[in-house]
């Protein structure tokens, strides 16, 4: 958004745009209650972030415990689903990716209609051994009368512990004759 | 020098022959002008009794020019004169005796204009003739270093300009220099020991300029042959079958696909930091290379496409010539974000031409073992819509690109590129401006590798940054919404060359556990209205990213039947020649006012007319009478207003009517208070931050100056029944998309100062923020 040029917006405000960012996208009740000029400012960065995204079905994915998990004990942790959008049904399940386990994620939770900007609380059972830093994915569907199915997912991070995230290249990484480096996609060729 | 060149705008210094002073023209300045006439004298009027002599035109390209005159009269002349690239001039000041000049610097056709003048006070006519000057050194063309073991070697090369003559030289020194007589040679085989040669080359044109001596080397050695193909596995992602078949990665459907246009390397096995060899793979993903004898070496395809100059290779689709790409698949997730690269696990030490490189997606039962082939599935894509925007243009320029792509790259809440937390596939700029895209990578959440069109989306975005123009301002954004005309357009155009890349309308996004389940948008499904679902749909207008999609897809398929190779050049035309310098802000609007004046044609007026339910003159000044019209980008008529007035509902769902004016593009804006129907801002019943990009916070004004170039501001002094400190309205001010000053500080009563030129037209955006606003006044002053 090369246009957007925000006046008044100094250095030091810039390095705090990315946790205010954060903070909204995560949609917390700290954020809104935040003054406007924070607001402003990370409303702007949002557009900004968004701009391109791929058209997808606006739900906004939170937790207010992030609460690091105690390995292989159920934890019972509260989801908040924000639909941005108008819908007749807004149906949720939940599955866990990277080590981290949903109790039943057969279940499937119907939240009913959406109204846009306010939240929708579910509470699903999670879980991970020690080491794990995986994500809980809440798969989504927004139904409307008007369209057929319309589906995403959306990730919160959890850890057991002090676990890190840590990603996990496609291959190893080496160094080309450039000097650069690359990603050997050939594991027969490491 | 290339003649008729536009870059020959320099200043002149003329010598005088005698040492009087020169006229006034000795500083004109150099645009190229065509040969005028070489006098003004009407060859069929009676003689004169005095006239210049001695002067004659020369189109000859010279480095300098001395002209030397007399004159034919009853008694001595006198003279004055002055040199100039303008073909008519007449000299003024004193005569005087001098009869010679010259004009030694400069470039193009240069006029000398003399008038004699007898002892009795006769002037003659003015003498214009011109002569052609060249100081510009030719440069030389088709000369590169050449690192491939090859024996013999073939150098050929050219010059910038012709008629050019060259001299060589040939040895294993890296800087010598050619001597001796210039001839019309201009290729040469040398077969020599092994080792590195080089090829010492110097250029002259035809007005004697000599070009800077040019070296390239080759290495000369004995060879052997490494060719085959390279592959990789490609997905499908299938449609559903609403309401129980989902959308899908089928991986049931995989299949081998070539990998086009990749950098590929032969590389020394015992040491691969040594390149024996490169080049790029062809549209079949065939590859030859020539590597030294007596080595060893091992083939690594990059997931980089690259070439300063494409060539074609008989494989369609090949609409490309003489275009230039770098395009570069990278994992953002590791320090350095390192390119993807893919290497034979086999080495060669003998000719083969049965080489197989072969990238592939496996999977077990549930999960990837894995994902060489994603790297190349995008660039697959890739290939396919520069060639989609080469039917527009052959050697157009796209600029650099890397595609961020990662197993790690998940749909997150928070934006943390490093740790693959992108949000969603998206495009963007890094800090120095270099184009991003991020593409989702994340099994069994959702990865978009094989999403093509989802890939397409986001590379249109990247085609709007760099080739054409994009005034979008972002934002949340659904398919009903009603919005800044600005995000319909960018969000419509998406989806649509998504489908124009793959002359499939389906736009699929698979995701979930076993990528087997999604989402699907039919872009040839037109935008509703009426009421459907017990809600009352309006979403036809310039409004709606629906109605964009629709109208760009249809205006594509209609001429996709008629001719399939270049369906998509209209359309180009207009984004990059058109949209891209329109001083209105970018939108569906502005882009079919140029699109009906170029082409008009009554599958435009039906789509115009039914799926953005618009009226035709809006997009023309008065009443349309295409082709050649004048394209009215700012509907000055405000015919948009009238028509959507009674027909279209603000929000598009469910929403009530407006006023005419609510609805107009652009209104004009005057010196002093300026009130309208305009004057609102409104964000519907769309939550925060959601209302910010819709189409009722968004309100466009055009500014015309008038007069002196000088400053003005343009200001919203008060809020009806709010305080200046309450955040309910900024301001931008732009020219051509270009912001020339915004306001968007805590103040909700907004200024822009700008330097305004005369007879310039200037686009002001008072930008709603919090709340809505009504019956505002705009005060332009002076």
């Amino acid at each position: 958004m090369k246009q957007l040029v925000i006046k008044k917006i100094s250095v030091l405000t810039l390095a705090l745009l990315a946790a205010v960012v954060a903070a909204a996208l995560k949609g917390s009740a700290q954020f809104w209650s935040s003054s406007p000029s924070q607001q402003k400012i990370a409303s702007e960065a949002e557009h900004r972030l968004h701009n391109g995204g791929k058209p997808r079905p606006q739900v906004e994915l939170s937790t207010p415990d992030s609460t690091p998990l105690v390995a292989n004990a159920w934890a019972l942790t509260p989801i908040l689903l924000t639909p941005l959008e108008e819908c007749d049904e807004l149906v949720v399940q939940f599955h866990g990716i990277d080590g981290i386990e949903v109790q039943d994620p057969q279940q499937t939770y119907n939240l009913g209609s959406c109204d846009p900007g306010e939240p929708r609380q579910v509470e699903v059972r999670i879980r991970g051994s020690s080491g794990v830093a995986g994500y809980l994915v809440a798969d989504f569907t927004l139904i409307t009368p008007e369209t057929d199915k319309r589906k995403g997912s959306l990730t919160l991070p959890f850890q057991v512990g002090q676990a890190k995230h840590r990603p996990k290249p496609a291959g190893k990484t080496k160094i080309a004759p450039d000097g650069s480096s690359f990603i050997e996609l050939n594991p027969q060729a490491q | 020098m290339v003649l008729g060149s536009p870059s020959t705008r320099s200043w002149v210094t003329l010598f005088l022959v005698s040492g009087l002073a020169l006229s006034q023209a000795a500083c004109l300045s150099s645009a190229f002008q065509e040969p005028g006439p070489g006098t003004t004298q009407n060859p069929s009027t009676p003689p004169e009794p005095v006239s210049v002599t001695g002067l004659a035109s020369s189109s000859t390209r010279v480095k300098s020019k001395t002209w030397t005159w007399g004159c034919a009269a009853a008694s001595a002349c006198t003279y004055r004169f002055v040199i100039d690239q303008i073909s008519n001039t007449t000299p003024t000041g004193s005569f005087s005796s001098v009869n010679t000049a010259s004009q030694t610097v400069g470039n193009g056709y240069w006029y000398i204009h003399v008038q004699a003048q007898d002892a009795d006070g006769v002037s003659s006519s003015v003498k214009h003739i011109y002569a052609l000057l060249d100081n510009t050194d030719p440069v030389l063309t088709g000369l590169t270093n050449d690192s491939t073991p090859i024996l013999p070697k073939v150098w050929s090369w050219g010059c910038n300009e012709s008629p050019c003559s060259f001299r060589y030289l040939i040895d294993q020194s890296a800087s010598s220099n050619p001597s001796g007589n210039y001839s019309s040679v201009n290729t040469v085989t040398h077969s020599g020991a092994a080792g590195t040669w080089y090829l010492h080359v110097q250029a002259r044109d035809a007005a004697g300029n000599e070009s800077p001596v040019s070296h390239v080397s080759a290495l000369l050695s004995e060879s052997f042959t490494l060719a085959g193909i390279a592959r990789y596995d490609w997905i499908s992602a299938d449609e559903g079958n609403y309401p129980d078949l989902p959308p899908k990665l089928n991986f049931a459907s995989k299949q081998a696909r070539r990998i086009r246009r990749a950098r590929i390397e032969a590389l020394n096995a015992a040491n691969t930091s040594q390149v024996l060899a490169s080049g790029v793979t062809n549209d079949l993903g065939a590859f030859s290379l020539n590597v030294p004898q007596g080595s060893n070496a091992r083939i690594r395809v990059y997931a980089h496409l690259y070439t300063t100059q494409s060539s074609r290779d008989s494989v369609l689709p090949e609409q490309c010539l003489g275009a230039s790409w770098d395009i570069r698949v990278v994992d953002n997730t590791t320090s350095g974000t390192p390119l993807y690269g893919f290497t034979s696990t086999s080495q060669y030490s003998e000719s083969t031409s049965a080489i197989d490189l072969y990238a592939q997606t496996t999977r077990d039962t549930a999960n990837y073992t894995s994902r060489a082939g994603a790297p190349f599935a995008l660039l697959d894509t890739f290939v396919t819509q520069i060639e989609l925007v080469c039917q527009g243009d052959e050697d157009a320029f796209f600029p650099q690109l890397y595609v961020n792509w990662s197993p790690n790259n998940i749909p997150s809440s928070r934006m943390n590129v490093s740790v693959g937390d992108i949000v969603t596939s998206h495009f963007t700029t890094n800090a120095q401006g270099i184009p991003q895209l991020y593409i989702l990578g994340k099994e069994d959440t959702d990865t978009d590798e094989y999403d093509d069109h989802v890939v397409a989306h986001e590379f249109g975005h990247y085609l709007e940054h760099a080739l054409y123009r994009s005034d979008s301002i972002g934002g949340s954004h659904t398919l009903y919404d009603s919005l800044d005309p600005r995000v319909a357009f960018g969000e419509g155009f998406g989806n649509a060359i998504s489908a124009m890349t793959f002359n499939d309308p389906i736009y699929v996004d698979t995701k979930g556990e076993n990528e087997s389940d999604g989402f699907q948008i039919d872009v040839s499904s037109p935008p509703l209205d009426g009421t459907i679902g017990g809600n009352l749909h309006t979403d036809r207008s310039v409004f709606s990213e629906l109605a964009v999609q629709n109208f760009l897809w249809n205006l594509f398929y209609d001429l996709r039947n008629s001719n399939p190779l270049t369906a998509y050049s209209q359309i180009h035309t207009v984004l990059s020649q058109d949209q891209k310098y329109t001083p209105a802000l970018t939108s569906v609007h502005s882009f079919s006012s140029y699109y009906y004046s170029r082409y008009g044609g009554t599958t435009f007026e039906n789509q115009w007319t039914t799926t953005l339910k618009s009226p035709l003159n809006s997009l023309c000044s008065g009443v349309c009478s295409v082709p050649g019209q004048t394209p009215d980008i700012w509907d000055l008529d405000g015919d948009l207003g009238t028509a959507y007035e009674s027909s279209l509902r603000y929000q598009a769902v469910n929403g009530t009517l407006r006023s005419a004016a609510f609805w107009n593009l652009y209104p004009s804006l005057q010196s002093g208070s300026n009130s309208s129907g305009h004057n609102v801002t409104d964000g519907a019943n769309y939550p925060y931050p959601r209302y910010l990009n819709k189409m009722g916070m968004s309100r466009w004004y055009r500014y015309t100056h008038a007069g002196q170039d000088r400053t003005v501001t343009i200001s919203i002094p008060s809020l009806p029944g709010l305080s200046c400190s309450t955040d309910a309205l900024d301001m931008a001010v732009y020219q051509a998309g270009n912001a020339l000053d915004n306001d968007f500080s805590e103040s909700g009563c907004p200024s822009v100062s700008f330097s305004a030129m005369n007879g310039q037209t200037y686009v002001v955006d008072v930008r709603g923020y919090s709340g809505n606003v009504s019956n505002f006044v705009i005060q332009v002053s002076p």
